[in-house]
């Protein structure tokens, strides 16, 4: 790469007389022409992105059904789904359910990932397997994992965790894992946490490497204990990623499907539903789009609302 | 705290305490439990035969590649054969739409960067259980329900977004000098990014690639919802689907869950030390 560029910088003197003076102005190398580029992608994203969240604002004050969905001027019905939506039970159950499923899952998420990446940080004998497996479990596509667990989980003794319960002795009978509405929303949490805990100790991992090692060194001539050194240098230098982290991972699961689809589908009932999954149940199981809609403005606002701290954030490194 | 018992240093927070040494053995060994069995369970139920799936343990007794052998004879392949489609097309989709975008929003101080980049961030973050409802009524009205480059369009809206964010980073980083050099010598922008920008990022770019190509192979939502016929589901929804369908063969579904993750296993194999590099900076960078 040198070679080719000093050759090139030779050059530069006559180059740059020559191209100055033959080049219309608008050819040269300003910002404006440089934000060209991004254009279609940004032109894409209002077409595929933008316009259709409008739309879904649309829809939420109308009545549509699958039928309808492709045609324009389904009667107005002002804020009835909304009406509808908070008279629901199915919806008013579904606020606590889902702050539970965040909030243990987020915690779940940031606590053992945080562990995971400090132990992977070690240079323990045969680390390259766990590793490994943290990365292809990160990457893996959530309906694989979730087909495994739901066989795992399964309530007789075929499903392996029952197999493996009864074998020890701990229960006496299969524990019926995804069709007990409190267990299940349990089991979802912890399979969530299980497929989301790869990704924060891959950025953990990152994060840690970046400590700069004489920190520990001067903690060490502090006659700082391990405890002392995790709690004072580890913890203070990751604290922004945690933080980032804690953030992206409630935006995360408050849009997790795919567990829920696969693991329960949402029920017995909408017992394991969380209010994005009932905009879908609303709008495929019931057809009902208005009602969907509504849900899932809902669901939206929620989501930028949780994203106002990482926002801020994003936006004040970026001028800074 | 005597000398002796000091480790060399930048060897992390473990290295002294030989008690901390243990528990973090003991839970390296309990991760490697949690993660590697049910994998383990996967692949050793795929290898069962079917009469043996309610009286066998862990692993198969009589192994066999019977599940494998007979999904030939089901929708199988063609469901892979979408997946093939669906997650290639949503690929260069992406990338074509990422690359010239993150290079254009590199290393330029207008006022646009920064509500661009919050555009891009907030896609990201709506839930698609939401985003699918207008989705499906805007692909109705282009007629691409049911279609599999529709599919593509829905799931480019999530990668576009993740793809310019990683790879935004990595032109900021290249020498300005190069771009510099690149005009003099009477290179547009376009010739730039192709010729010399995109070979130098080879590697960054590839690996984004290769995220995207895997996020697009296991997506769910918009492939489950705007196609409606069996024979145009890739593996996802087939094995979705599949779940609450075939009860009794489980050894069949687990068949298909180590196919659909042999790409995985790939990328893995192949790039793991960047895919970290990868997915830092495009979460919280």
């Amino acid at each position: 790469m040198t070679v080719p560029l000093a050759e090139r910088s030779g050059s530069l003197a006559a180059g740059d007389a020559r191209r100055v003076a033959g080049r219309p102005a608008a050819r040269r190398r300003g910002p404006s022409g440089r934000l060209l580029f991004a254009l279609p992608a940004f032109a894409f994203l209002i077409v595929f992105f933008v316009y259709p969240l409008g739309l879904l604002f649309d829809t939420s004050v109308r009545e549509v059904s699958l039928g309808s969905a492709a045609t324009p001027g389904n009667p107005l019905v002002g804020a009835e789904n909304y009406r509808t939506v908070l008279a629901e039970t199915a919806f008013r159950e579904a606020v606590p359910r889902t702050l539970i499923f965040l909030i243990g899952s987020v915690a779940l998420q940031l606590v053992l990932g945080l562990c995971v990446a400090l132990v992977l940080n070690e240079r323990f004998r045969g680390v390259a397997i766990p590793r490994f497996l943290i990365y292809f479990v990160w990457l893996l596509p959530p309906v694989v994992s979730g087909a495994v667990w739901k066989y795992a989980l399964d309530g007789t003794e075929q499903g392996a965790v029952n197999d493996a319960l009864l074998a020890l002795g701990v229960v006496d009978s299969p524990v019926l894992f995804l069709t007990r509405p409190a267990v299940a929303l349990a089991a979802i949490t912890l399979v969530t946490a299980w497929a989301g805990v790869p990704f924060v100790a891959i950025v953990l991992t990152a994060a840690l490497k970046d400590v700069p090692g004489e920190l520990y060194e001067a903690a060490r001539v502090d006659g700082c204990g391990s405890w002392h050194r995790f709690r004072w240098v580890t913890l203070p230098s990751v604290t922004p990623t945690l933080s980032i982290l804690g953030t992206l991972l409630l935006i995360y699961s408050f849009k997790a499907f795919d567990y829920i689809f696969v693991l329960t589908q949402g029920g017995p009932g909408t017992s394991t539903s969380t209010v994005p999954y009932l905009a879908y149940l609303y709008s495929f199981a019931q057809f009902d789009f208005g009602l969907g809609s509504a849900i899932g403005v809902v669901s939206v606002v929620t989501a930028l609302v949780f994203a106002v701290p990482y926002l801020l954030q994003v936006r004040k490194e970026e001028q800074s | 705290m005597s000398i002796a018992q000091s480790a060399p240093p930048g060897r992390g927070i473990n290295s002294e305490g030989r008690g901390w040494r243990r528990v973090g053995l003991v839970f390296l060994v309990l991760l490697t439990l949690a993660y590697g069995l049910p994998l383990l369970w996967m692949l050793g139920t795929s290898l069962k035969e079917a009469g043996d799936l309610a009286t066998d343990g862990w692993l198969p007794s009589h192994p066999t590649t019977a599940a494998y052998r007979s999904f030939f004879a089901t929708d199988f392949l063609p469901a892979l054969r979408n997946s093939v489609v669906i997650s290639t097309t949503t690929t260069l989709l992406s990338l074509g739409l990422a690359v010239p975008a993150a290079y254009g929003l590199s290393r330029t101080r207008s006022r646009l960067i920064v509500p661009g980049l919050v555009l891009l961030l907030v896609v990201q973050l709506i839930p698609t259980s939401a985003t699918f409802i207008p989705l499906f009524r805007l692909l109705a009205q282009l007629g691409l329900v049911n279609s599999q480059f529709g599919v593509s369009l829905a799931q480019a809206t999530l990668f576009v977004p993740f793809a310019v964010l990683i790879l935004r980073p990595a032109f900021n980083a290249l020498p300005p000098a190069l771009e510099e050099a690149a005009s003099i010598d009477g290179a547009g922008r376009a010739r730039f990014l192709l010729r010399i920008a995109l070979p130098l990022l080879r590697n960054t770019v590839l690996v984004t690639a290769a995220i995207v190509l895997v996020s697009s192979w296991g997506e769910l939502v918009y492939s489950l919802t705007f196609l409606l016929e069996q024979d145009k589901y890739p593996l996802s929804v087939y094995i979705a689907q599949s779940v609450g369908r075939f009860n009794n063969t489980w050894n069949l579904l687990m068949s298909v869950a180590v196919l659909a993750s042999l790409p995985v296993l790939l990328v893995v194999l192949a790039a793991q030390r960047r895919l970290r590099d990868g997915v830092t900076l495009g979460a919280v960078k």
